[in-house]
């Protein structure tokens, strides 16, 4: 009982939602929105049982002294310092001045740094020696020489790009995703009709 | 019935919708008798998967060393479109819970949103419950690293390069993020497997996991691991898969058809 009346409910909310987006009814409307309203809410709620696991998490590593607690001690003090000046200065220019200054500029840096991941990719795709990772490596190259302002010869690898990326590119993709849409809908059967359970 | 007949007032459904709708009950007809078919029979045959038996080798390599397996998550969240591929981290959680609990494996589950933690607790302990040692199970497995994309992969990248790792599942919805623990993954000589639904993030799993997961196949990591009933829905999406390329084929053929007569 314990295990199918959660199942039952999650089932009917599921079937309630999913003929919500079918059908034009002003009760399945009104009973849809509340329901995704609810899950907002609950997903809300869960951002205070991510602040737990954080706190619990860099505090155990700390007691334990584990390689890298130093840096659980920034992450730690840091996400104090955010959660105090979010409740103190809520809607005042300092939690501002944090997000714009603080926050989305070391985001920035982290961007940043994908280019050399990519490249370190692109080299690590070629070393393995699969036919997927040289052709990976040679087409990103087209892909990035026909998107350089070039002129002469060099101009041709556009023509080549904009071929690549229309064709082969655009068929595969469209191949992908006729899979992942069939996909998707069969997980979503799965878990709507209780065959699969995962975070029962 | 006068309050069906109330009910049922006011009710619409577009043409599109209603072709939608009865394209779903077919698939969704098909889905529920070889399903029943899968789990009341045997299990459909099914292709073996590259990264199912990557994490499988990379597990048993795990019970020696001792070292931690781990599965990536992604930003993606539980309620939202990102659902179905977090759902399929959650399943191999669950899963590698499941052999960890018998086999003293150290298990870490790595996320970048508070829904997909609640989540992951839960599947991390279901799988602690249904080895049988439901004490094993250590809330601390499941770990919130940074609620934004990039902190969560710096997060992540930075903790791989703290503690080696026996194997590192990457299943969950990434955007190119992901490529900064991975490239740590590369650096460090860790096996890795995954990948997403994303067709724009593919080829970055291409190039760098040993074993990557192509589009679909996120979806059939439940059936590659041994779960029977998964196999019901794959065979559903293999027949609907060959009647959508069988129109293709045919619409092809009959607009050449028109050009030429």
């Amino acid at each position: 009982m314990r295990r199918a009346v959660p199942g039952l409910v999650a089932l009917a909310a599921g079937a309630v939602v999913l003929l919500d987006f079918f059908l034009e009814n002003p009760l399945l409307d009104a009973v849809g929105a509340s329901l995704l309203d609810g899950a907002v809410i609950l997903g809300a709620c869960a951002l205070l049982l991510g602040l737990v696991n954080l706190l619990m998490v860099h505090e155990r590593r700390i007691r334990r002294r584990e390689p890298g607690w130093a840096t659980s001690v920034v992450i730690l003090a840091s996400a104090l310092a955010s959660l105090t000046l979010g409740l103190v200065a809520w809607q005042t220019p300092a939690f501002a001045w944090f997000y714009r200054y603080l926050l989305f500029p070391l985001e920035a840096s982290a961007g940043a740094l994908l280019a050399f991941a990519v490249a370190q990719a692109l080299v690590h795709a070629w070393r393995l020696g699969r036919l997927e990772g040289t052709l990976l490596l040679v087409v990103g190259l087209v892909v990035l020489l026909g998107s350089l302002p070039m002129s002469g010869w060099l101009e041709r690898a556009g023509a080549v790009r904009d071929w690549l990326v229309a064709v082969p590119v655009l068929a595969a993709v469209r191949g992908l995703l006729v899979g992942v849409a069939l996909g998707a809908v069969a997980t979503g059967l799965r878990l709507l009709l209780w065959v699969d359970r995962p975070y029962e | 019935m006068g309050w069906v007949s109330q009910l049922w007032q006011g009710t619409y459904i577009a043409a599109e919708g209603m072709w939608a709708l009865i394209a779903l009950g077919a698939f969704a007809l098909l889905f529920i008798s070889l399903t029943v078919h899968a789990m009341a029979n045997r299990p459909f045959a099914i292709r073996p998967l590259a990264a199912a038996d990557r994490i499988r080798s990379a597990f048993a390599r795990a019970t020696e060393t001792g070292e931690e397996v781990q599965v990536m998550l992604g930003s993606g969240a539980l309620g939202t479109a990102a659902t179905l591929d977090t759902t399929a981290g959650l399943y191999l959680a669950s899963y590698l819970a499941r052999r960890a609990a018998l086999a003293e494996v150290p298990v870490r589950v790595r996320v970048g949103e508070a829904t997909a933690l609640a989540g992951a607790l839960a599947a991390l302990q279901r799988g602690a419950v249904a080895a049988g040692y439901p004490e094993v199970f250590d809330p601390a497995q499941a770990e919130f690293v940074a609620p934004l994309p990039f902190a969560y992969a710096l997060g992540v990248a930075d903790a791989m390069r703290r503690a080696p790792l026996a194997a590192n599942a990457v299943v969950g919805r990434f955007g190119a993020e992901a490529l900064l623990p991975i490239v740590a993954g590369i650096a460090q000589g860790t096996p890795q497997a995954g990948g997403t639904s994303d067709p724009a993030m593919l080829p970055l799993f291409v190039g760098t996991v040993e074993a990557p997961l192509l589009g679909e196949e996120v979806y059939a990591m439940g059936a590659a691991l041994g779960e029977g009933s998964h196999t019901g829905s794959l065979a559903t999406q293999d027949v609907f898969r060959a009647l959508i390329a069988f129109g293709i084929l045919l619409g092809a053929i009959l607009a050449l058809l028109r050009r030429f007569a």
